[in-house]
């Protein structure tokens, strides 16, 4: 096992819900899906997002497309045309989850 | 008719060509989504850079500045943030603060400041701010030019679901 930045196995795109931010997380490599399930627990996100998201998360697993869905509830700093926040759609939410540290059994 | 990710199936058909396949639908809900805006107070958010050397810190200074000149005349704000951007903004997390003997060398920092009010006035005061704390503050400073921050007025956003039984489509052209 080694300690590895999460952007070497999955790449991410995010976007708003209202105060909702939608992160999903794609496998780079169909074998690195399992990983990305046993390392990006709900849990971990909502600690990786503590100090933005006040909220659940809630994650979808979409094992035909070696992707996990997240979903961060009360994220966005009120959302849209309301947040004071300089990403208030999260579309960087996606790259902040990347810089995220996990075991992974890879060269 | 809602087409369903999770039965997606991909396959790889050739050098940058993907098959989809296998994609299943249900049939529309018995539900309508309603989109509604409303009126909910105003805010302004202004933005000033700070140059090499120490630009991370002299934006620091610039938000306790602020932030005391605002809290002395005793205005109310539902909301009050500042970011630092080009040090850590977008991920907004601690982890993402450069660390002191990087942020010391960034050329610039921009301090991304914003209020948000019910009260339009508490609001207008906070646009007025930003050309002093330019001129008497922190040096090396500029985004003056632009002038005032402009106060906007914030049209909030709420959902719902309605039956559809309890709404009569009608297009008019």
């Amino acid at each position: 096992m080694t300690r590895i930045l999460l952007s070497a196995l999955a790449h991410a795109r995010s976007g708003d819900k209202g105060n909702m931010c939608n992160i999903r997380l794609i496998a780079r490599e169909p074998r690195y899906y399992a990983i990305l399930v046993r390392e990006v627990t709900a849990p971990r996100v909502k600690e990786r997002f503590a100090n933005v998201c006040h909220g659940n998360v809630e994650r979808f697993e979409l094992s035909n497309l070696f992707a996990l869905n997240f979903l961060l509830h009360d994220s966005l700093d009120g959302g849209g045309t309301v947040a004071l926040q300089a990403d208030p759609q999260g579309k960087t939410y996606g790259s902040a989850l990347l810089r995220m540290i996990v075991e992974a059994e890879v060269e | 008719m809602h087409r369903r990710f999770t039965t997606i199936r991909l396959e790889d058909a050739g050098p940058d060509r993907v098959r989809l396949h296998g994609i299943q639908g249900r049939p529309a809900t018995d539900s309508y989504k309603v989109s509604i805006s409303y009126s909910a107070g105003f805010k302004s958010t202004g933005q000033v850079a700070y140059a090499w050397p120490d630009a991370l810190k002299k934006a620091q200074a610039a938000d306790r500045i602020l932030r005391e000149r605002l809290d002395r005349p005793g205005l109310r704000f539902d909301a009050v943030r500042s970011e630092y951007l080009g040090a850590s903004a977008c991920h907004g997390m601690p982890a993402a603060l450069p660390p002191p003997e990087l942020a010391a060398e960034l050329p610039e920092v921009v301090l991304r400041f914003g209020v948000r009010s019910e009260d339009r006035a508490a609001v207008v005061r906070f646009t007025k701010e930003i050309a002093p704390l330019v001129l008497s503050g922190p040096p090396s400073v500029t985004g003056l030019g632009s002038g005032r921050p402009r106060v906007e007025d914030v049209v909030a956003y709420w959902k719902t679901l309605i039956p559809k039984s309890e709404a009569a489509p009608e297009v008019t052209i």
